[in-house]
């Protein structure tokens, strides 16, 4: 049989639909597939279609209409290819598939809705080329990274490999806070470092490596100690805050920040060979406050040097972090809200608890107003537990 | 004046997999039981030195305070982490019955039977 005989029987099988009968089915609750190729769809395409492209068509579609039963359009330049494809669909089971007639071509004489899809240059689909593949990421997807801005606390062991990792994603705008100098006991774990670089701050040292591993992601460095008179205008230009801190104030500094300026919180900590990793959404519930009301006296903390630590868990949960940022931003999967995550490396086991918000939480709890900032005294090798209410010049550290 | 045994575990006990039990199967349990059961605690590696370097201890009691209490004749210093001396639960301190935060259940008298674990999370600052 040739094409035209294949398509002129496809045309009495398969109904066609005019573009605006298309949008008003869409509307209803058709899904509308573009099946055109990427350049073709970079040049726009009908708005609420979803560019799937012919090439991986059947490989993809089940992701995009999962329900064979949802009624599905076709879309392509004029009509050809979308006949074809809607020939794949029927085979594949879906029972309820039609074509637009006349296809995009169509659609913008008729002065329907179009929409200019983000389009990466040759470096991006070239670097990314391996992420943009999965229908979960797409050209979309990584603009929505691109245009991402992530604030990591600490370029230490769990803001290592979670920098590196944000950055080969083409995270667009990192931020890395970290007072601390690179010493030689860090380089264990935090691979951000390197030997040649002990005595550099940090924060520069992260800069050099992210810069060499991906120069299109734009890193601020914030070389101070975080506080509660420095942590509003910190985040404020920030999106999600990645906690890879190593000590309780600068914890809770970080909760209560991002809770007061509605960010996403994801929470990583570490010690010995085991690991806590959890996220605490915008607004809180449940937020590190709701896990753990206060921290601990000085005397059940124990000092950051002596605690110890083996550098496979903050690579492991770091980058449990980092996977954390990458579903927030592109808007998939499940997060870890109102989950913690163990990690036990003794064992290899990982376990999962269910965390709920706490009613009394001073801080999340519906109505509550913010409390204000608590710097608790700086007791990671201190012998002082008490905590105090803060004073703009209090400083805690915040290097992981 | 404790007289129930407390039998420390060092090895294989610590490792089983915590298991969902239907809420009707619990408290049918909770009613056969006549003799304070027997639960098994997983510490973290943090409170391991108070416990003789244990991943777990196992203790006896119909609640999570009566368990707790009965480690405390063998481990006063780990409960000592994880209690009050009023006898409430640390605010840096979490418990798990299995999966669950006793806070949803009801706190320190939360009712437990002999397939439960207790999990202990203490906040951890390391990064």
């Amino acid at each position: 049989m040739s094409l035209n005989q294949r398509l002129s029987r496809l045309r009495e099988q398969i109904p066609m639909v005019s573009p605006s009968e298309a949008q008003r089915r869409q509307r209803a609750g058709a899904a509308l597939i573009d099946v055109r190729e990427a350049d073709e769809i970079a040049q726009g395409m009908a708005e609420g279609a979803q560019p799937l492209g012919r090439g991986y068509l059947e490989i993809r579609i089940a992701e995009a209409v999962p329900d064979d039963d949802q009624p599905v359009l076709v879309i392509c330049g004029s009509s050809t290819r979308s006949l074809l494809a809607a020939d794949d669909l029927k085979k594949l089971g879906y029972r309820d598939v039609g074509v637009v007639e006349g296809g995009f071509n169509q659609w913008k004489d008729e002065g329907l809705p179009v929409v200019a899809p983000e389009r990466a240059d040759a470096d991006a689909r070239q670097r990314y080329a391996r992420q943009m593949v999965l229908p979960e990421v797409g050209e979309a997807g990584q603009a929505k990274l691109g245009k991402a801005r992530v604030l990591l606390i600490g370029a230490g062991g769990l803001g290592s490999p979670a920098a590196l990792y944000l950055a080969g994603a083409g995270v667009g705008t990192l931020g890395l806070v970290d007072h601390d100098r690179v010493d030689r006991s860090n380089l264990h774990r935090q691979v951000l470092h390197r030997d040649d670089r002990v005595g550099w701050p940090k924060t520069q040292s992260a800069r050099a490596t992210i810069e060499a591993l991906n120069p299109r992601v734009a890193v601020q460095i914030h070389d101070l100690r975080l506080n509660s008179g420095n942590v509003d205008s910190l985040f404020s230009g920030y999106d999600i805050v990645v906690d890879g801190s190593d000590n309780f104030p600068t914890r809770y500094l970080v909760n209560d920040a991002c809770l007061k300026l509605g960010l996403v919180c994801i929470y990583g900590a570490v010690q010995g060979f085991e690991g806590q990793v959890s996220v605490f959404p915008a607004g809180g519930r449940p937020c590190y406050r709701c896990l753990f009301s206060e921290p601990p006296p000085a005397q059940f903390a124990p000092s950051c040097n002596e605690a110890g630590v083996i550098g496979i868990v903050p690579g492991l949960i770091g980058l449990l972090q980092a996977m954390e940022v990458i579903k927030q931003v592109l808007g998939i999967g499940e997060s870890l809200a109102g989950r913690l995550l163990l990690f036990d490396g003794r064992d290899t086991r990982m376990r999962e608890l269910k965390l709920a918000a706490d009613p009394a939480c001073a801080y999340c709890r519906p109505g509550a107003k913010f409390p204000g900032y608590v710097d608790y005294v700086q007791f990671c090798g201190s012998r002082t537990a008490d905590a105090h209410r803060a004073g703009p010049d209090d400083e805690l550290a915040s290097h992981g | 004046m404790c007289t129930v045994p407390i039998v420390i575990d060092f090895f294989s006990a610590c490792h089983r997999k915590l298991r969902y039990e239907p809420p009707l199967r619990r408290y049918a349990k909770m009613q056969q039981a006549t003799s304070p059961t027997k639960i098994r605690i997983e510490l973290p590696e943090a409170l391991r030195p108070l416990a003789d370097g244990a991943a777990c201890v196992n203790g006896r009691g119909f609640t999570v305070a009566e368990v707790l209490t009965d480690i405390g004749h063998s481990h006063p210093p780990l409960v000592n982490r994880i209690l009050t001396r009023g006898g409430g639960l640390r605010p840096h301190v979490k418990l798990f019955v299995n999966q669950s935060d006793i806070r949803q259940r009801d706190g320190l008298e939360t009712r437990l039977v002999e397939s439960d674990v207790l999990l202990v999370v203490p906040s951890v600052a390391g990064g």
